[in-house]
């Protein structure tokens, strides 16, 4: 049976009103003007396009037919021996789709729990440090000029830090490459408090507000270990890689929609990773300290000090108090205090970039020899 | 007489603007949408021949038969290929959907067609690809070069921006005949390069204010009136930018042998943005009015906003409300900015002997794109191919041709083959290049 179609001839707009039929491998063309036999092998059919009328193209020119949609053009195409293409019929049916939902739900899971991951560890070792280290000085230029000050320690005390920080470091041959980039600067910090943190470049920066805190040296060599950590196990390139994999990725998926909402979700991501990070710096730290004969609970003890400052800050209360106690080691008072607030500090756990202090305090406390694996 | 019939004798009587009106917000019941839609045609089509008989102008409407379950399942398919074959798919799948939405729009009973070489968009998009991550290099392990290579670059773009028009239109038919886009590159510069350089400098001179301020060389008062000053003449810019972008695109654009020719004037696009960012704003502020409202209900009945943001379940409720709040209302603006735009060029654009007609209108699109922000807040994106075909589906119904008889007098111009390099490049770039 004949189908009702149109045809142009590529040349003008004209639409020509013709009928298709099919014949012993070939279509057969019915016009006014006369019959046209086209070959099998010369017709591109379009795919199906929902009710779209679909088109039948000609080799040689930009002749085509247009006919809609319906039983009798399925019929024609059946005669025609044609047949969809994979995607197409994958198209064609809700239970392919959501099974295509589900697959790319999986991949997407597993490239940002072990794909990403993996694949930032892989390339970081090859990130030169040079190119870090040039970033790096620039970025501490910049603080210099507003955040931080020089340092007010006398000579004497930042001499002993600083060669107990290149023991430290020396024991450690994966900090190799980092060479003279690898070193400990002085400075205050009055507007943010005792905090200690490390550039890509190898540029590790101690605030004099933290080595005030600690009466003890031996603790602020654990903290320096878990900065050293960072750059031992390039957290710097890694969280360059991932970060710029995921913040392409969240602008794939949700750039249409706002730039606040791809902001929000790769903060988001991107702090998972970060808590992974301070977990992996802690463990490193842990077996630094060992490997010198010391105690990973000096880590748990500087951090409890450290939180117990912040916290009496957010309270209002003197600092310097706090900062005068010495019964630190071994009091477990903080942490006991701490487990009123565990039901918000597991969720906060999710939005901030250090995993909660409280949980890190026990995981270096209750399984020190978690860090020999 | 069953129900189905009674619904039709019903719809039937209605007069074709009437029908139109009804389904556009949405008040037919989903038994009789399918027969509503059919009686319009039914009544379009008749109109447009009794029209065309008589020697009247005949009012072609645009029409898009694309649904958002079929769009999702080919965009799900071209997703999940995409991935799998690590981008390199990408390429097919925008075809297919460039073809989806083509064909499925309709101009007097004929699609619009896509004929978009898979092959060569793969390669403008492996050449972009390219390029990026070239600049990202520079930029993170030698940022001191990475200004000079931008600037090094950036002629590139004015050349990138015509190939990605004449690659669009030439692949862009109808009836057989292909689009076709002569702009030069020097025709680009000299209509484009002045009022944006002059952006880009406003925009150095507010940052740089910003930083005198930052840093106390300069009053915070004496400050903000200058970085006012610099924002109000950025903004008298962005019009006079877009209306010589809007000219230089329709004005070089032919379909076949015909040349297209606008003559919109640089004062309406004034109105346009006027339209846009002060009206939307003010309907944003009718709905803060009331959610606060609610609010103050609320706390009328012991609901307090602190207690609430101390509980963590509370502090994420009411960031999800000003998110939602949000994201429906950029959806809205973007869209409306859209369709004055639209409805501006093609109410001031001919091919020939034909007109065309733009008349989207604020409720219309008001309704389609902040239910589309929602749903696409509530689905974490996954109601996208829904969104974009229900804006296709307004945009195409409120956009028409008229013209004095049919379709049937162009002829075809000289068109060649093109490579996609520069629409992929653009199109990662995030350069508007839709008409």
């Amino acid at each position: 049976m004949p189908l009702d179609a149109h045809y142009f001839d590529g040349h003008s707009s004209r639409r020509h009103s013709v009928s298709l039929a099919a014949g012993e491998g070939c279509l057969l063309l019915d016009s006014p003007d006369g019959m046209r036999i086209i070959p099998v092998a010369d017709i591109r059919v379009s795919e199906p396009q929902g009710n779209a009328p679909r088109t039948l193209r000609f080799a040689g020119g930009d002749a085509f037919c247009e006919a809609g949609q319906g039983p009798e053009f399925d019929a024609l195409l059946a005669a025609l021996g044609y047949r969809n293409p994979v995607a197409v019929r994958l198209q064609g049916r809700w239970r392919w789709a959501l099974i295509c939902l589900g697959a790319i739900f999986l991949t997407l899971v597993a490239c940002y729990f072990w794909g990403l991951p993996w694949g930032a560890k892989v390339i970081a070792p090859h990130v030169p440090i040079s190119a870090m280290h040039s970033i790096s000085e620039a970025a501490l230029a910049q603080l210099d000029g507003s955040l931080l000050k020089p340092s007010t320690l006398p000579e004497e005390r930042r001499r002993k830090l600083s060669e107990g920080f290149q023991t430290l470091a020396a024991a450690d041959p994966d900090l190799a490459p980092f060479g003279d980039r690898l070193a400990l600067n002085f400075r205050a910090a009055p507007r943010i408090g005792p905090n200690a943190f490390a550039f890509p470049g190898g540029q590790i920066v101690l605030f004099d507000e933290l080595v005030r805190l600690h009466d003890d040296d031996e603790e602020i060599f654990a903290i320096l270990a878990h900065e050293l950590g960072h750059l031992s196990k390039r957290h710097g390139a890694r969280r360059l890689i991932q970060s710029s994999v995921i913040a392409a990725a969240a602008a794939a998926w949700l750039g249409d929609i706002s730039y606040a909402a791809v902001a929000i979700s790769t903060a988001m991501l991107n702090s998972g990773y970060s808590r992974d990070m301070e977990r992996e710096a802690d463990d490193y730290a842990a077996i630094l300290l060992r490997r010198q004969g010391k105690s990973p609970v000096l880590l748990a003890n500087a951090l409890e000090r450290l939180d117990r400052f912040y916290q009496a800050k957010r309270r209002g209360t003197e600092t310097t108090d706090n900062a005068g106690e010495k019964n630190g080691a071994g009091n477990t008072a903080g942490g006991e205090e701490k487990e009123n607030e565990d039901g918000i500090e597991k969720y906060l756990d999710w939005l901030s970039s250090h995993p909660g202090t409280g949980e890190r305090i026990r995981r270096l406390r209750e399984n020190p020899e978690s860090a020999d694996r | 007489m069953n129900d189905t019939d009674v619904l039709r004798k019903n719809i039937s009587v209605m007069e074709e603007e009437e029908i139109a009106r009804r389904l556009d917000v949405g008040m037919f019941s989903d038994e009789a949408r399918p027969i509503a839609e059919e009686e319009l045609e039914k009544k379009r089509g008749a109109r447009e021949k009794a029209e065309k008989e008589a020697g009247e102008t005949v009012v072609y409407r645009l029409q898009f038969t694309g649904s958002g379950g079929e769009y999702f399942r080919i965009w799900i398919v071209n997703l999940l290929l995409s991935v799998l074959t690590l981008g390199i798919y990408s390429a097919w799948a925008k075809v297919r959907r460039e073809q989806y939405f083509h064909r499925n729009t309709l101009l007097d009973g004929s699609g619009f067609d896509y004929h978009g070489n898979p092959k060569s968009i793969l390669k403008g998009r492996i050449i972009a690809v390219a390029f990026v991550a070239g600049l990202w290099l520079v930029d993170h392990t030698a940022h001191a070069f990475y200004y000079p290579v931008v600037l090094a670059l950036s002629p590139f773009i004015p050349w990138m921006m015509i190939r990605s028009f004449i690659f669009r239109s030439r692949n862009t038919s109808f009836r057989g005949l292909h689009f076709d886009f002569h702009g030069t590159y020097k025709g680009l510069c000299k209509t484009y390069l002045a009022p944006f350089i002059a952006l880009i400098f406003l925009g150095w001179a507010i940052a740089y204010v910003g930083v005198m301020g930052a840093e106390g060389r300069i009053r915070p008062g004496e400050m903000s009136s200058m970085i006012g000053g610099l924002f109000l003449l950025m903004l008298l810019l962005m019009p006079m930018l877009l209306h010589r972008f809007k000219r230089f695109q329709l004005d070089h654009l032919a379909f076949g042998a015909s040349r297209f020719e606008s003559h919109f004037k640089l004062r309406s696009f004034y109105g346009v943005f006027l339209r846009a960012f002060v009206l939307t704003p003010a309907l944003i502020g009718v709905v803060l009015v009331l959610v606060f409202a609610l609010i103050g209900f609320m706390v009328a009945q012991g609901f307090t906003v602190m207690g609430a943001l101390g509980r963590p379940g509370g502090g994420i409720a009411i960031g999800v409300m000003v998110a939602l709040a949000y994201i429906m209302a950029i959806s809205v603006q973007q869209a409306y900015f859209a369709a004055l735009t639209a409805n501006l060029v093609w109410n001031n654009t001919r091919l020939d002997t034909h007109a065309f007609k733009g008349d989207q209108a604020f409720w219309g699109i008001c309704k389609v794109a902040a239910s589309n922000g929602l749903f696409m807040f509530l689905t974490l994106g996954l109601y996208w191919p829904w969104a974009k075909v229900r804006l296709a589906r307004y945009r195409a119904s409120h956009t028409a041709v008229l013209t004095a008889g049919d379709f049937d007098d162009f002829a075809a111009g000289a068109a060649k083959e093109q490579s996609a390099i520069g629409e992929e490049i653009a199109d990662i770039f995030d350069f508007d290049i839709s008409l």
